[in-house]
């Protein structure tokens, strides 16, 4: 178990060396002159020279990729240059909102899509698959950004059930930490008022992020346990008199979790790509809304280090994926 | 008529089919179809409601946008985009990707090894992310956003492909072709891809949907087609300033992209039962 975490581990360096090339070229192989990306549009000539001496960019091609990989190996990718302060710290100030976000979406996913899924393989070809089934093609085929702006204009605006927008009002919480996960954090603080300020908050967001994944999980849960269901093992199973409670549960949900799994890998990259939308359609202060508003303001150095370490988080949660593979199946050997 | 309507998927390919038809349609004669040219602003008509509700116009019949554009003739003119990005995405990946899955595949070896490890470097990143820092970087273009389009989709193809071609490859009538002299490439041709075009159209649909989601999720964000060209995405993204005292403006875009996408999905689930019985009514 050891040697396989260690080998997926050194796995992980490769992709994060070609992520780091995929992001320092990303000014370089910007058309023109790379700080013409970084200049407001009027620069004149002696300001774009000035701006290549400052930046480094009048530099061989090289000597910038050693620079800026010896940066990256400390995570320093230098100073935001609207909020004057360093890449790293705005970063993970905003990283755990991010989380938060991605970890509540999968949570509906999950609560949702795999009991739709178990219902439905339960009874196939009935009017409860048919609804089953539908409701996952409908989760899949929602585009989130429009799902979200639904669930504002009614759930928000006309029944006021939700707020519409942030993370939780400024005045909220009387205390900051110690983890900024903030449904967390109030609970530490056995502060229940706040925990139900900063869920009605995550409650939508988290819908609007995890309708797809859910739709996702419902098709692959129905068909990875009607694929279960007629194997042999199980039909030993009930012929040994098991009740169908425990043949459903024990063997046959057990045997169908592995696809489930990995759909929740795969998934993870479109959750982590959709909360770009969502931060931004609900104005949730996370990683994605914040890449968004520096591509406005073109604070390229700041985009640099938020697409760096929102792909680094990708990879790492593909790896907990992975390991997480032996604890559901024994068999699997690496 | 009866055996064929008895055949797995075929309400589903009818079904889907049939709204992909009359969205292709209404492309295709969206000049003819539409009321009004789709840049045409009247500033004395803006907001205007849908037709059937209080203070709509029948000139109008899913109402104006803020510069009194008229809806109906801007989503005629969307879907123009989000099909030709979303066609040309999937032919396009699907070129590609069928390519390498077949020379992954049939050669092995070195070749197999390189090109496996592209695709998971592709798989390793989030694709989203790449596609925004991708528009970002080059500017707003269709060609730029095809481009990235394909270079999200090609990976299922290529992977799919080289599945099949590996059980394919050892199958008694490629090892005779290649027995009696047959050439490498005419083995492939004539043999291996015929027999993966099943899977391959079964993603294309599939490809289809995502790149249509994905385009209008980039126009969302005012990264997708450059700001005069209509999209559905971009029409949504115009009307959330108004939610609450225009909704249609988001709500009509979001419609069409969720009923083509519905449409296109369940054709795709349609094609998957025809060619594969045996997994009929189990995804």
């Amino acid at each position: 178990m050891q040697s396989y975490i260690l080998k997926r581990l050194l796995g992980v360096i490769p992709v994060v060396f070609i992520i780091l090339v995929f992001v320092f070229l990303m000014l370089q192989l910007s058309p023109g002159n790379p700080v013409m990306l970084l200049l407001p549009e009027n620069a004149t000539s002696a300001d774009i020279e000035e701006a290549m001496k400052r930046f480094g960019f009048d530099r061989p091609l090289y000597t910038q990729f050693f620079d800026f990989l010896a940066g990256a190996l400390v995570l320093d990718f230098g100073n935001s240059m609207v909020y004057s302060e360093s890449v790293l710290s705005i970063v993970l100030e905003r990283l755990p909102a991010t989380l938060e976000l991605a970890f509540s979406a999968i949570f509906v996913a999950l609560i949702v899509g795999v009991p739709l899924g178990i219902i439905a393989s339960l009874r196939p070809g009935t009017l409860l698959d048919r609804l089953a089934s539908t409701a996952g093609l409908f989760g899949v085929s929602l585009p989130n950004f429009w799902l979200g702006l639904i669930l504002i204009i009614f759930l928000g605006g006309t029944l006021g059930w939700f707020p519409t927008g942030g993370r939780v009002p400024f005045d909220a919480l009387q205390y900051s930490g110690p983890t900024n996960f903030l449904l967390l954090d109030t609970i530490l603080h056995g502060d229940w008022n706040g925990f139900k300020v900063v869920l009605s908050h995550l409650i939508l967001p988290a819908i609007t992020l995890g309708t797809a994944v859910a739709g996702m999980i419902m098709r692959i849960t129905r068909s990875s346990m009607l694929e279960v269901m007629n194997k042999d093992f199980i039909r030993t199973a009930r012929s040994k008199g098991i009740n169908e409670i425990t043949v459903t549960s024990s063997h046959i949900f057990r045997n169908a979790l592995i696809p489930i799994v990995t759909i929740v890998g795969l998934e993870l990259g479109s959750v982590i790509g959709g909360s770009i939308i969502v931060e931004t359609v609900f104005g949730w202060p996370g990683m994605g809304s914040l890449l968004i508003t520096s591509i406005g303001m073109r604070d390229y150095f700041l985009v640099q280090g938020i697409v760096f370490f929102i792909a680094l988080t990708y990879v790492f949660l593909n790896l907990i994926v992975d390991i997480s593979y032996k604890f559901i199946d024994p068999r699997i050997r690496y | 008529m009866y055996a064929l309507t008895k055949h797995p998927g075929f309400w589903s390919i009818f079904t889907g089919g049939l709204v992909v038809l009359i969205l292709i349609l209404s492309a295709v004669f969206a000049p003819i179809i539409a009321t009004h040219p789709p840049d045409q602003q009247v500033l004395s008509d803006r907001l205007l409601p849908v037709s059937w509700a209080e203070g709509g116009s029948a000139a109008h019949i899913l109402g104006t946008d803020t510069l009194g554009r008229d809806i109906f003739s801007r989503i005629l003119y969307g879907a123009r985009i989000s099909l030709t990005v979303g066609l040309a995405a999937a032919i396009g990946a699907g070129i590609i990707g069928t390519t390498f899955g077949l020379i992954s595949g049939f050669y092995g070896g070195k070749i197999d090894y390189i090109v496996q490890k592209i695709v998971e470097v592709f798989q390793s990143f989030p694709f989203l992310l790449l596609a925004i820092s991708i528009m970002a970087i080059s500017g707003q273009s269709l060609g730029i956003l095809i481009l990235v389009l394909i270079l999200q989709r090609w990976v299922e193809y290529c992977r799919v492909v080289r599945g099949e071609t590996l059980s394919l490859k050892s199958r008694e009538y490629v090892q005779a072709a290649k027995t009696m002299g047959a050439k490498n490439y005419f083995a492939i041709i004539r043999h291996i891809l015929p027999n993966s075009v099943a899977p391959v159209i079964i993603i294309a649909t599939y490809s289809l949907a995502s790149s249509i989601i994905t385009e209008s999720s980039l126009s969302f964000l005012g990264m997708g087609v450059p700001p005069h060209i209509p999209t559905w995405g971009s029409m949504l993204s115009e009307g959330r300033d108004y939610m609450y005292a225009a909704p249609w403006l988001s709500i009509i875009p979001g419609i069409c992209i969720f009923v083509t996408v519905i449409a296109v999905n369940l054709l795709g689930d349609g094609v998957r039962d025809w060619f594969d019985p045996s997994i009929r009514g189990r995804s």
